[in-house]
């Protein structure tokens, strides 16, 4: 043996190794040994894509996976989509001569699984039949060796890209067939493979750098956050995006903020963007926004389920009216109905019997609904709320403090004396006699009350629309009639209420009908006409302002 | 976060600056960055090519999270523009807003709302009355204020009037995208000429529409 072929063979060896540990750092280790040197090469295996894999019960030992012993019926194979299979460890030996005389020689090779070591993800023969091709391999290339390009390359990439499985006859047209290890369930086989491919996932995730389309920074993944959807930001911008939302209230900007996803989300019909907006996982959310946010998320939610659920049209339209708002000014979170088993229904028909308590303060109306005497009896209970965050105690319909299932809410009282001492022309004998029993001021007071309430609702009825949506007032400074809610989303028209689809809420105004081609009223012309005047002549500066949008009346 | 915006605004106007196939412009008014001025040519094969939009920018404190503010500077006669105050309807400066749009993205949709009016989404009803009754008297009329206000060249063969060289005077009745017939139909009457032209144009007193409106309801608005 010349010492000038293993002194080639030596530097031949060292740019190998150099450019593998550069290539793939930390997955390749080295010793000296007798014969000459260690490597240890552990080669993940990344499918380039996602690959449907079958996990097949080992035949000899089926038995021993678990669940085909059960029955004797075939088991359905179960499928897997996997992008990474776990590495294949190899320890070679480097004679003194590789690579131009002797070959790298596999001392050993196992597919070991994370989690239990000592089975292997693939049967013994297919470990052997690498082993040989790896063999053949090298005497295929033996002639190119000279010129430097040693094999242990070819070998890793050979494994690497998982084309050994296809040439294995294990993958083909994308669908590749793992046996089960014998000594393994066949549910943790799978359990096994799914978590390892999810980790890399998750770091190959991270080492990815991506150009966030926010703030336009490069960033890698790790400080970025992935969207159910597949879109990806960085995890400041998404960070300042929610924050904002929530502490604006804007719960479906708490969402994907791609131009994409926010048009999906805009032309959607109120009933669906409630669904939806449940989707996102209150993890991810803390994940970018922290805890405090994600609680404060949360409970804006759920009070708008709450005010949805409660809101005249929509209460009919969502299946789930049963939520109120606890009446303490304080606190005002969502309360759930009671659990009991018919509260859906019976709350479904407090809801109505709450709305006519709300709409109609005046008691003639509906005197019925006043009187409990006529609720079954053992419904009562049904009316009785408790508020999960402060424990408050109230009354579903008078929003008091339970007065148990006996008493009659004292609510409608009120107005009733108001409306009985209104009725007496003043100085009247009758007034002074309410005044003994109940007190000057007090009714003073009670009336003052009652004149701001009834004028407020007037002024709320002639000067504002309820949203079709979510009920909220909402005043009209200029524009069209056709309005999208600031707050909820919805569409719906500002002349006569309906709600509008969302998807072609113009088609109001085309078709013949109360509403037909007045897409813009009168008076909006007529303001249109006066600006063009006004600026022709110019008096007006050159300002639309920014008054696009309602102005909102939160309903109180 | 207002870091984060500045940064943002400034790259922005620089990237602008260095794209030179999008004829988007972007400019800074002071050392105000949060205040712009946008413009862009009028797209081509509309009655706005060969005229010079400009846009007034302004960044609020949450951008990009919330919607920039536009409106048109240079007058424009379009039904999603309001002729009026230059107020401008459009879903991306609205609740289709999205954070990853940008100044210049949002002056190609401008762009692009001028090659496609959305007449069911008016901004501005007595244009998209107009644009919907009367195309071709649309079509004029909206060449005649690019013309006018957005400094696009007159086109000699528009209007079949070819005077000796000079340019043809635009009369205030075709700004107002009214014949001169009708006009003066009533301006014979007697009534005042700048009242019959708002009159006429708030009754879309325009091409085959003129036939289903009645003289004396023309007659009694003009009374009123």
């Amino acid at each position: 043996m010349s010492s000038e072929l293993t002194e080639r063979c030596v530097e031949l060896q060292n740019d190998e190794i150099e450019v593998l540990e550069s290539i793939y750092p930390g997955q390749t280790t080295l010793s000296d040994d007798v014969g000459g040197k260690l490597l240890s090469m552990s080669i993940p295996i990344a499918l380039g894509g996602n690959t449907q894999v079958k996990l097949v019960p080992s035949l000899s030992r089926g038995s021993r996976n678990g669940e085909s012993s059960t029955s004797g019926q075939p088991i359905a194979h179960p499928e897997l989509v996997l992008s990474h299979l776990p590495p294949l460890t190899m320890q070679l030996l480097l004679a003194k001569t590789y690579p131009l005389e002797a070959p790298a020689r596999v001392v050993a090779l196992k597919a070991g699984l994370e989690g239990d070591e000592r089975s292997s993800w693939l049967p013994r023969a297919a470990l052997q039949a690498v082993q040989n091709k790896l063999g053949v391999m090298w005497t295929e290339e033996k002639e190119a060796m000279s010129e430097g390009s040693g094999v242990l390359w070819k070998w890793w990439d050979w494994i690497g890209t998982g084309e050994f499985l296809a040439e294995l006859g294990m993958m083909d047209s994308e669908l590749s067939r793992l046996s089960v290890p014998p000594a393994l369930p066949l549910s943790i086989f799978h359990t096994l493979l799914k978590t390892y491919n999810a980790a890399q996932l998750n770091s190959s995730f991270e080492q990815t750098a991506f150009s966030c389309t926010i703030c336009f920074e490069n960033r890698k993944g790790k400080s970025c956050v992935q969207m159910p959807c597949g879109c990806v930001f960085c995890n400041p911008c998404l960070n300042a995006c929610w924050t904002l939302a929530i502490s604006e209230g804007t719960l479906e900007s708490v969402a994907c903020p791609s131009p994409g996803c926010v048009k999906k989300r805009a032309t959607r019909d109120a009933g669906q963007a409630a669904d939806a907006e449940q989707d996102l996982d209150p993890a991810l959310v803390e994940s970018v926004v922290g805890e405090e946010l994600r609680l404060r998320w949360e409970e804006l939610r759920d009070r708008r389920k709450a005010e949805i659920g409660t809101s005249p049209i929509l209460a009919l339209l969502i299946p789930d009216p049963t939520y109120c708002v606890c009446p303490q000014p304080n606190c005002q979170a969502a309360v759930p109905p009671p659990p009991t088993p018919s509260a859906a229904d019976l709350s479904a028909q407090e809801t109505i019997s709450k709305r006519a308590f709300r709409i109609t303060t005046a008691p003639s109306s509906s005197p019925s609904q006043h009187q409990p005497s006529t609720i079954p009896r053992e419904d009562r209970w049904a009316r009785y709320r408790q508020c999960p965050k402060c424990t408050f105690s109230f009354c579903l319909y008078c929003s008091a403090t339970w007065h148990g299932p006996h008493t009659p809410c004292s609510f409608p009282q009120t107005s009733l004396i108001v409306l009985e001492y209104l009725s007496y022309p003043e100085g009247s004998a009758e007034r002074a006699q309410m005044e003994q029993r109940r007190g000057k001021s007090n009714l003073e007071r009670m009336v003052a009350r009652y004149v701001e309430d009834e004028e407020n609702k007037k002024w709320l009825e002639q000067r504002t629309r309820a949203c079709a949506g979510c009920g909220v007032r909402v005043e009209k400074s200029h524009g069209c009639n056709h309005m999208t809610c600031g707050r909820c989303g919805s569409h719906f028209c500002y002349r006569c209420g309906t709600s509008l689809r969302s998807t072609d809420p113009y088609m109001h105004y085309r078709t013949p009908g109360s509403c037909f081609e007045k897409l813009f009223d009168q008076e909006e012309i007529a303001r249109f006409e006066r600006e063009t005047a006004m600026q022709q002549a110019g008096i007006v500066d050159f300002d639309g302002g920014d008054a696009w949008g309602a102005r909102n009346v939160w309903e109180w | 976060m207002s870091d984060a915006r500045l940064r943002r605004v400034q790259k922005e106007i620089r990237d602008c600056a260095k794209d030179k196939t999008s004829q988007i412009s972007i400019e800074m008014i002071d050392e105000n960055p949060f205040h712009l001025v946008g413009a862009f040519p009028g797209p081509p094969d509309t009655p706005y090519e060969g005229g010079y939009y400009e846009v007034d920018i302004n960044i609020p404190e949450t951008y990009p999270f919330q919607p920039v503010k536009m409106k048109f500077i240079t007058k424009v006669y379009h039904p999603n523009v309001s002729s009026a105050s230059g107020a401008i309807c459009l879903d991306i400066l609205k609740d289709a807003w999205s954070p990853v749009l940008t100044l210049k993205s949002t002056l190609i949709s401008l762009q692009s709302l001028l090659n496609e009016p959305v007449p069911e989404d008016p901004q501005d009803a007595e244009v998209a009355k107009h644009y919907n009754s009367d195309r071709a008297g649309f079509i004029s009329t909206a060449k005649h204020w690019a013309q006018a206000y957005a400094q696009a060249p007159v086109h000699k063969q528009q209007g079949g009037v070819t005077g000796g060289g000079g340019t043809k005077k635009v009369t205030d009745a075709e700004m107002a995208g009214l014949s001169e017939a009708s006009v003066s139909q009533f301006v014979d009457m007697g009534f005042e000429r700048p009242k019959v032209i708002s009159v006429l144009k708030r009754m879309n007193y325009r091409g085959n529409n003129i036939s289903n409106i009645n003289e004396n309801t023309v007659l009694e608005e003009l009374f009123k």
